[in-house]
């Protein structure tokens, strides 16, 4: 299992034929926008419109769904945490348990953390119509057309190629352990050979990553890609980001002003 | 006797990781335009450090290195690079594009060539390596015999007067490693190999430099260094367990020398 972002490069939606640097930019302040939502109907509106929008480019929704998991893992725990540990504030709905008193349980908790977790599954299906409809070094290279600093470029750049080489080597050394006979269970041992496993793979992914870079040095890469990429602006791509830039005024005018409900 | 031109010239060469390890403690060598170089020392020794210097991957502490004439100094690199090719011993680390062609296009386009040359040195390389059919599927789905193989194309494609091999068969299968050494030894260029292989090394190479500690050692020729099983067995030189299973089944001999067998063994292994 590879998880290319540009998998679906080649179909063939409105949102693959738009020009991938209007595109990019235009998604971008999209996502800056729902960031910036505070009420949860805005953001369940926000949610609803990535979902619209990956539903235009036609690609596989198992495909975007896998990537939430990640986002599941990260902030699954608030739902947790949040109820348990936020500062009450007057109104707040609290519950107790009789005989367990520094157990409080706040609504309000509840309420921040489904906030956080759809803001957050609304702008990560955003990666794949922004990432995911065009060529992975096309969408880079129209990085570097909107100016982007060179830096970041190489920081994504890298950051994309680590986590193959990191997956790769997760998938190698589970396989390792399982033809060893590892099985987990609660005590001392597991919780060391997960230890000496999460270390280990950190240290050799590093040094995988290192070696990439020097086999692309090796090949005259000298901090820049060179592929030429002819980006053309048609008037429709224009067309699309107005309209995104209307559900952009949307967000924030509804999230800000609007008091009907 | 002929008249030989040096390709690459080291002298005096010290490297010290930034960690405090002395990698390299004064390495003297030439290596002459033609020659195929088995470089072998035991892990440890120095010689991926030393090979990582050639193209200048790291930079010498001390010492100075030529390589066709020019110094590998940071205004000569870009040239040192197109002229000398590296092939790592893990291919993944040279396969990171969507499909196999960009992999292989990726040097001939760091090189500023016409869009039409990249084309055909492209096809060029994939042929010699038997991978033309391969051209439009990303990398990662080969298998690992032809995602090495794909990475030495990926060097080819550059045409470089001098190929540097780490570790070229190692984890091969028999059958691909029949074809690896075909390959090497059909290479035009002159080549350093670094391997624990004897087989592959006595079947490529006619000249052996021996690390040992930073240094080397010892450079002598291939029926020298294989009539010494001594020198063989300090060198973690990889042969016993071959001999052993050519004598009990020569039927199974593991090295294919038919010509004719190495080309069948280019059939894409089912999936
Ligand atoms: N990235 C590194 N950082 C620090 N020390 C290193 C690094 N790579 C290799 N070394 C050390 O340098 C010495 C030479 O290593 P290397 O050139 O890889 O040897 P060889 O390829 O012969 O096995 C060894 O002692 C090794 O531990
Ligand atoms: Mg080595």
């Amino acid at each position: 299992m590879r998880p290319d972002i540009d998998r679906y490069w080649e179909l063939k939606s409105p949102i693959h034929s738009w020009d991938p640097r209007l595109r990019i930019l235009t998604l971008l302040i999209l996502a800056f926008s729902i960031s910036s939502a505070q009420r949860l109907p805005t953001i369940l509106g926000c949610l609803l419109f990535s979902f619209l929008l990956l539903w235009l480019t036609k690609i596989p929704l198992s495909f975007s769904l896998k990537r939430l998991a990640a986002v599941t893992t990260f902030i699954g725990p608030f739902f947790l945490i949040m109820p348990l540990t936020i500062k009450a504030k007057p109104g707040d709905t609290i519950y107790f348990f009789s005989h367990l008193k520094f157990l409080e349980i706040n609504v309000r908790g509840l309420y921040l953390a489904t906030r956080v977790y759809c803001k957050a599954v609304a702008i990560v299906l955003l990666v794949v119509p922004m990432f995911g409809t065009s060529r992975f070094d096309t969408s880079i290279k129209a990085l570097e057309h909107l100016k982007v600093p060179n830096s970041i470029i190489q920081m994504i750049l890298f950051s994309y190629r680590y986590v193959f080489v990191f997956l790769a080597e997760l998938k190698r050394m589970s396989l390792a352990m399982k033809v060893r006979k590892f099985t987990p269970s609660t005590n001392f041992h597991t919780l060391k050979t997960y230890g000496n496993f999460i270390g280990t793979l950190l240290v050799r992914s590093f040094e995988l990553a290192e070696e990439v870079y020097q086999a692309m040095l090796a090949r005259g890469y000298t901090g820049r890609l060179k592929i030429q990429v002819n980006y053309r602006t048609k008037p429709g791509d224009w067309i699309k980001s107005a309209l995104i830039f209307a559900a952009v005024l949307g967000i924030i005018y509804f999230d800000r002003f609007f008091r009907g409900f | 006797m002929e008249k030989k031109t040096p390709i690459i010239t080291i002298r005096n060469l010290h490297y010290t990781y930034p960690d405090g390890t002395v990698a390299l403690r004064g390495v003297n060598l030439t290596v002459f335009e033609g020659e195929s170089i088995a470089l072998v020392g035991k892990n440890g020794s120095g010689k991926s450090t030393l090979i990582k210097h050639i193209n200048g991957l790291y930079r010498p502490e001390e010492g100075e290195i030529i390589v066709d004439g020019l110094p590998v100094v940071e205004e000569n690199l870009r040239e040192i690079r197109s002229r000398v090719g590296m092939v790592f011993q893990d291919p993944d680390s040279q396969l990171f594009c969507s499909t196999l062609y960009d992999d292989v296009a990726f040097g001939p386009i760091n090189l500023d060539m016409e869009p039409g040359l990249i084309e055909q040195r492209v096809h060029e390389a994939l042929e010699k390596m038997g991978l033309l059919e391969f051209m439009h599927r990303p990398p990662h789905d080969l298998s690992f015999g032809q995602r090495k193989r794909a990475a030495m194309a990926t060097v080819l494609s550059m045409r470089p007067k001098i190929m540097i091999f780490d570790e070229p068969t190692s984890n091969l299968d028999p059958k691909n490693e029949a074809i690896m050494t075909g390959l090497l030894r059909d290479l035009p260029t002159t080549m350093i190999l670094v391997s624990h292989d004897l087989p592959i090394l006595y079947q490529t190479c006619q000249k052996v430099v021996i690390m040992r500690e930073g240094k080397i050692d010892q450079i002598l020729s291939m029926q020298e260094f294989i009539s010494d099983v001594n020198l063989l067995r300090t060198n973690g030189l990889d042969f016993t367990f071959r001999c052993d299973c050519c004598h009990q089944d020569p039927k199974h001999h593991r090295y294919l020398t038919e010509e004719q067998e190495i080309s069948e063994s280019f059939e894409p292994s089912p999936p």
